[in-house]
């Protein structure tokens, strides 16, 4: 070594590179390389550097991509999970970039499902079967919630029975839940919508109309339902707790996507029950993410959802669920066919899709 | 490694990583600057088109705004209304309204009215008119206030988005219908076309809340709500979460809808939930970045060969004279001291050339001169080989003076010996004198007493034969020779005679035990307890003989301690001193005797003995040379001239004593021995380290 002070660093790097096995080479090139160190040990240290500087230069690879998927519901408490959800990355650990879209019209959304831009929809299955009426494909695929006591009607203090509306001026949404119950409820008593004046609004607006005394009656639901009734006298005549079986929320996806994603839907399902059971087994953290995105305290929100039911993968499974999904279907689809509301009586069977339901767990990972 | 080549490698390394550094440095900041000039274009661009579509939207909603609130729209809609199909002439009216405002309205597609039950009353296609459009989202969505639609197939397949707003009593706020305006998407699709700025790659387009591109794509066919645009930027654009959302913004390079990688920037058309994208290649954008890229790349490789190059004719200029100075040395170590490097140059090398050339022309020179020196240096070994044969002849004759005087210390000895035995020799003489002549007496008287015997052995014998006269006559004989022989006498005197006898032999004896004592021939060599009076006495019957003819010796003795010596050696001391002291008195011509008187006393440490004589005295200088090896003042063959030099190596060397002389001439003269009272063991010590070393007389001995 002749002289090793200008050759120090070279050789600190030969050592770091070489002789402390950043790679491992053969014995024998290790051998032959130690041989011819003195001249080798200078070229091997430039050639480290430039590798060095070029390395710094190239940028890192990008991470996995998530896929998109937009999914728009209306505002109701039954469907705070989705939120959730998206807040504790449940979405994200299944790949799925969620969007979540405000379109309260559901005419919006048959529009957007049929141009196949938005993917899936929470919503209520009088819904999916005007939807369906309508040539939309999409097909229910697990149930959301379940309505007991969360919808109903408010009225002024005079009106006590179902009867007692008869000639009163009713708010609610066409062709959307609201219809939907009283059309049930006055199917079930023999009265029909003509008896009644109805006071078409948006949605998210029939509840307004009450509270300002606009009218003698909403139909509509919580959040909105429990806040009607601050209206001097106004009260709740009657709700979903004493037919619990007419509003049923499933969530909707596009056929293709079933068709040709299974996974991904899959996915957006275990998502699901994944925030089900952080709800059921974490509550008051869960109303404290969830209660924010409808303006309400997370006690309010807890009290809210008293009105509803939500079912465990395990319960929906069960056969019974099945049928009732598939009796509601047609019970709603008869009563709206009736009264002119769709242009025929959609197939329950193409509208329903249990497979990847019962098969949930079976592929994931 | 070569001079050379290591120049050229550390001035490549060092150029490579600092063009390398610049170059990384350089590219950096321009390509950060770049991009930031880009994204601010985009920005800007992406701003003013949306700012644009946004007023251009406003415009067209406030138009139909005040067509719905105009009266004669008002009036004519409530005659509809109440009269029903009969109002044909209030259709007309309206249509006509309607066509005039399509007119003016360039993009408008179809302009229609539907009754609060969502059935078309009026429209600018007739053949629409009676059409149920209640479950429809312009209907719906209209019926509160104004809704716009979001972008949509029109009935011929057409892009349109449409505007619907309500038709109110002016009094009592009843809705009376609302009119829907299906407009065409060519305005937008004219703002979002307008490439001005955008280069040949850039584009800007609308993608629709459900991430759809709405307005034609540059590069592609047919992508009106088809084209899913599921970017980076397009991503930042979608309000999932209000708090993080901005509405505006860039993003550093991604791939686009086409997998090509752009640089983008987006803006948020809130009331359509719109996102607005301004899109760029990054090739087109960062062009100018590559050929940067390129420049460097060619610098970076060109620049070690460059500085190669220099390197090597930079090193050649200082590794040539250097090279000419390696020969140079060569040639010089060959012999040839006539060579010269000689060069001109200024700098540090030509003044080593030049050093270097003296170098040899003094080497040359002293070659001469080291030629002389040889020569010198043989003399020099013949002198040396001179000298050595000489301190060899040295050596010897130093060998030769040892042993001489060794044999001259014999000789003294010998002196000592020869005073001694003739000293003991006189002493003895008259003891042994008188027992040999008593022995002669004795050999006498024996005979007699012999004759005696024998003649009382024959009477005896003769007793029995002879008769009583014979007998008497016999012993009277005997008797009578008895008395003839004086027998009586011979017995007293043979007593007398071993009593003298027996004195002379004790007297012999004494002697023979002075002698001992003086001469320790017994206890030679090591210390011992020793009286300096008895010393001095046994020493005076030593030298009697010397003594007594010539001086008197007077005595005066003190109580002195013991002291610790070598006995012989004192005695020899005391002896030398006694004799020269008698001998110098014998050499004063004199009537009468001399006198010597010998002191002894204690001082504090010290035991002293003074012995002074009344000799003719020893003048100075002779006085200061008497303890000198040699030196004598007898004639030659009388003394070895080391008597007192001895004397002195014992008393002063050996002993730690001291030995003075104090003279004056014609008075007489004093030697003075001071000996130590606790001789030390040093003593002892001294003599032993001493011993073999010094080459002393003494140690000869």
């Amino acid at each position: 070594m002749k002289n090793r002070s200008r050759e120090n660093i070279f050789i600190s790097l030969y050592q770091l590179f070489v002789e402390e096995h950043w790679f491992r080479m053969p014995m024998t090139t290790y051998k032959h390389m130690q041989r011819g160190i003195d001249k080798q040990k200078t070229w091997f240290s430039c050639l480290i550097l430039v590798i060095l500087l070029f390395c710094g230069c190239q940028k890192r690879p990008e991470e996995a991509q998530l896929e998109r998927v937009n999914i728009a519901f209306q505002q109701w408490v039954g469907y705070g999970p989705l939120y959730l959800a998206q807040e504790r990355g449940l979405f994200e650990e299944e790949g799925i970039d969620m969007v979540f879209l405000d379109e309260q019209l559901d005419s919006a959304r048959r529009d957007a499902f049929k141009q196949g831009m938005l993917d899936c929809e929470a919503g209520t299955i009088d819904l999916l079967i005007s939807k369906r009426s309508q040539d939309t494909p999409i097909v229910a695929v697990l149930e959301i919630d379940r309505s007991m006591g969360s919808d109903g009607i408010v009225a002024t203090e005079d009106i006590k029975t179902v009867e007692d509306l008869k000639g009163k001026k009713v708010a609610f949404a066409r062709d959307d839940v609201g219809e939907t119950f009283i059309s049930y409820l006055f199917h079930k008593k023999g009265l029909s919508l003509d008896d009644i004046t109805i006071v078409p609004r948006k949605p998210d607006g029939a509840w307004l109309a009450f509270l300002e005394g606009e009218v003698d009656a909403a139909v509509t639901w919580e959040p909105w339902l429990s806040k009607a009734t601050q209206r001097p006298g106004g009260h709740i005549l009657i709700s979903t707790r004493e037919e619990p079986e007419i509003i049923i929320d499933t969530l909707n996806v596009r056929d293709d996507l079933v068709k040709d994603n299974p996974g991904l839907v899959k996915g957006l399902m275990r998502a699901w029950f994944k925030a089900l059971k952080y709800c059921r087994e974490h509550p008051v953290e869960a109303s404290e993410i969830i209660a924010k995105y409808y303006d309400v305290t997370p006690e309010e929100y807890r009290e809210q959802i008293t009105g509803l039911k939500w079912f465990g993968y395990e319960e929906q499974i069960k056969e019974k669920e099945a049928n009732q999904w598939f009796t509601t279907f047609n019970v709603i689809s008869e009563i709206k066919f009736t009264n002119g509301r769709i242009p025929r009586k959609p197939n329950a069977a193409k509208a329903i899709n249990r497979t990847l339901l019962e098969g949930l767990y079976e592929d994931s990972q | 490694m070569k001079i050379a080549n290591k120049i050229n490698l550390s001035f490549s390394i060092v150029v490579v990583i600092l063009v390398g550094i610049a170059s990384f440095t350089f590219y950096t900041i321009a390509k950060t600057n770049l991009e930031k000039a880009i994204y601010a274009h985009l920005s800007t661009t992406a701003q003013s088109r949306a700012n644009h579509i946004e007023t251009h939207l406003e415009g067209v909603k406030a138009r139909l705004e005040i067509l719905t609130e105009s009266n004669l729209i008002e009036d004519t809609v409530k005659k509809i209304i109440h009269n029903g199909p009969d109002s044909k002439e209030s259709l007309q009216n309206l249509d006509l309204i309607l066509r005039d405002f399509a007119k003016a309205e360039k993009e408008a597609y179809e302009l229609f009215i539907l009754n609060p039950d969502g059935k078309i009353i009026a429209s600018t296609d007739e053949r629409h008119i009676g059409a149920d459009e209640s479950g429809e989202a312009h209907f719906l969505g209209g019926k509160d206030e104004v809704y716009i639609r979001d972008a949509h197939y029109s009935e011929s397949e057409e892009p349109e988005y449409s505007i619907s707003a309500p038709i109110r009593d002016d009094y009592t706020k009843e809705l009376l219908g609302i009119l829907v305006g299906e407009i065409r998407m060519t305005y937008l699709n004219e703002i979002t076309t307008d490439r001005t700025g955008l280069g040949k790659t850039g584009e800007i387009y609308i993608v629709n809340k459900y991430g759809y591109m709405i307005t034609p794509s540059r590069f592609k066919e047919d992508t009106f709500l088809k084209q899913k645009v599921d970017t980076e930027n397009c991503r930042m654009s979608v309000a999932k979460y209000p708090q993080t959302h901005t509405g505006h913004g860039s993003v550093d390079i991604f791939q686009d809808y086409r997998g090509v990688m752009v640089l983008g920037a987006h803006e948020d058309i809130p009331e359509m939930q719109w996102s607005l994208l301004a899109e760029i290649d990054e090739k087109e954008a960062l062009a100018p970045l590559a050929v940067m890229k390129l420049i460097f790349i060619i610098i970076f490789c060109t620049i070690p060969a460059v500085i190669w190059t220099v390197g090597s004719l930079l090193s050649r200029i200082i590794t040539a004279p250097i090279h000419k100075l390696h020969k140079g040395t060569e040639i010089i170590g060959e012999g040839n001291l006539d060579y010269k490097v000689g060069t001109d140059t200024k700098d540090e090398i030509g003044q080593l050339a030049r050093a270097f050339d003296m170098m040899t022309s003094d080497l040359k020179g002293s070659t001469t001169s080291i030629d002389n020196l040889n020569k010198e240096i043989a003399e020099r070994k013949q002198a040396e080989d001179t000298l050595r044969s000489t301190y060899e002849e040295l050596e010897n004759a130093n060998h030769g003076l040892k042993e001489m005087q060794s044999q001259m210390v014999q000789s003294e000895k010998l002196a000592s010996i020869g005073q001694l035995a003739a000293g003991v020799a006189h002493e003895m003489n008259t003891p042994i004198g008188f027992v040999a002549s008593n022995f002669q007496t004795l050999e006498s008287y024996v005979d007699k007493i012999k004759k005696l015997l024998g003649m009382y052995g024959e009477l005896t014998n003769e007793i029995d034969t002879l008769g009583k006269s014979e007998l008497l006559n016999k012993a009277t004989a005997i008797g009578k020779s008895r008395e003839d022989m004086k027998i009586d006498f011979v017995l007293e005197d043979i007593q007398e005679l071993f009593d003298d006898s027996k004195e002379g032999l004790d007297r012999v004896t004494d002697i023979i035990q002075t002698l001992r004592d003086f001469s320790r021939i017994d206890r030679s060599g090591s210390l011992e307890k020793y009286d300096l009076n008895e010393g001095i006495k046994a020493t005076l019957i030593v030298a009697q003989n010397e003594i007594k003819y010539d001086a008197d010796v007077k005595t005066e003795f003190s109580e002195l301690p013991r002291i610790l010596c070598h006995s012989d050696q004192i005695n020899q001391v005391l002896l030398n001193i006694l004799v020269n002291a008698v001998q110098a008195i014998n050499s004063r011509q004199r009537e009468g005797m001399g006198a010597i008187t010998i002191k002894t006393y204690a001082a504090d440490s010290e035991v002293i003995c003074e012995i002074s004589d009344d000799g003719p005295g020893i003048d100075p200088d002779t006085l200061s040379k008497i303890f000198d090896p040699f030196f004598t003042t007898k004639s030659a063959g009388e003394g070895t001239g080391l008597g007192l030099s001895v004397s002195y190596d014992i008393i002063v060397h050996k002993h730690d004593g001291k030995l003075l002389a104090e003279s004056t001439v014609d008075k007489g003269t004093k030697f003075t021995i001071k000996l130590p009272i606790a001789v030390k063991e040093r003593n002892e010590k001294k003599e032993i380290k001493n011993d073999g070393k010094k080459n002393s007389i003494v140690c000869r001995r």
